[in-house]
């Protein structure tokens, strides 16, 4: 596999490529904080719910650019159909076979998405803080995180 | 702890337990698109998904059944106090809610704006005890709570800080002195209210 190749696959584009931006943003958060308080802490890891959110627009983007390519696809088959070039017709129906189960599969994984933001985000205000300004490490961390890795993986899923 | 009470901790959980059967929805959900297309059967993904709701069901039955216990046998305690005791407040609050206490203070609950006299006598409707740190100087709104606690009978527990004078109208009640070392002076506070 060629680096080209890796840079535009899904597992980078989907996985990798929104990890690394989380990693690379509890960076920045430690490194510019104050002198007085650089001290790494707990609730620099809690990024999760960022991650889901960016599954949930990444999701969001992936079903657009499906449906673009089905009203392509779908031209491309009257044009087929037209020209009654009949093995062509068959490959561009098989497509939109495949697309149309995807797409129909989309929404409810866009709803599952959004219920999870809502209903972490929740569970995290309501049982994720041990104090004022500091979160427990089940509730308040490890959960969110969880669940937004397992919905980037969906997406990079979803997209190969 | 009075049912009203109860009643209203039963009601604050309502948004938890939604938002976990929305957590478990959703990542049921997630993970059978994701069986779906890594092309594991449906019999194990059926299984993982029963699994996962299994365990979250069992999680959650075992932490309301622990809440009801800790809602069952803690009390809910009214502390009073003025700025010149803020301290003392917060280290005896702190000890009273690791005892497992629920304590209800101005500080944490009252909202600027918020009309107070509606929202403490709503809070002393819910409370058990009312705990009340006399410092050497008067509190305006402190001794309002006093008369307050004494017109719904509640129990009061009152602590009198240093050399500070006692209010004729608690003359009767028997009292903690506060002016030596503080950790012991809430130890026994702890105990009298637990």
């Amino acid at each position: 596999m060629t680096l080209i190749d890796f840079l535009s696959s899904p597992v980078f584009r989907f996985l990798l490529f929104p990890l690394g931006s989380a990693v690379l943003g509890i960076g920045i958060k430690y490194v510019t904080r104050n002198d007085n308080y650089a001290k790494f802490q707990k609730e620099d890891l809690a990024v999760g719910l960022e991650l889901l959110l960016t599954a949930c627009l990444m999701f969001l983007a992936l079903t657009s650019d499906r449906s673009l390519q089905m009203a392509s696809v779908n031209q491309d088959l009257a044009t087929a159909l037209a020209s009654k070039d009949v093995p062509k017709a068959q490959e561009l129906q098989i497509k939109v076979s495949a697309l149309s189960q995807e797409l129909a599969a989309s929404g409810w994984v866009l709803l599952a998405m959004f219920v999870g933001l809502w209903s972490v985000s929740t569970l995290v205000r309501k049982l994720g803080w041990a104090s004022k300004d500091e979160m427990r490490i089940v509730s308040g961390i490890a959960l969110p995180l969880v669940v937004g890795i397992l919905a980037l993986i969906v997406v990079m899923a979803g997209a190969s | 702890m009075n049912l009203k009470g109860l009643r209203k901790q039963f009601i604050s959980l309502v948004p938890i337990w939604f938002s976990v059967i929305g957590s478990v929805a959703s990542i049921v959900v997630l993970l059978d698109f994701l069986a779906d297309r890594l092309g594991i059967s449906s019999k194990l993904s059926l299984s993982l998904a029963s699994g996962i709701i299994a365990a979250a069901a069992g999680l959650f039955a075992k932490q309301l059944v622990e809440q009801v216990r800790r809602l069952q046998r803690s009390p809910r305690v009214f502390l009073s106090y003025s700025s010149t005791e803020k301290t003392f407040a917060h280290e005896i609050y702190t000890a009273l809610r690791d005892a497992g206490a629920k304590v209800w203070t101005g500080e944490e609950n009252l909202r600027v704006g918020e009309s107070i006299v509606p929202a403490i006598e709503r809070a002393m409707g819910e409370s058990d005890a009312f705990l009340v740190l006399l410092g050497r100087e008067s509190n305006a709104n402190v001794l309002m709570e006093l008369g307050m606690a004494r017109k719904q009978g509640l129990r009061i527990v009152p602590v009198v800080i240093g050399e500070a004078e006692i209010p004729s109208d608690l003359a009767g009640v028997f009292h903690l002195k506060a002016n030596g070392e503080s950790n012991e002076v809430i130890k026994k506070v702890v105990d009298a209210i637990t």
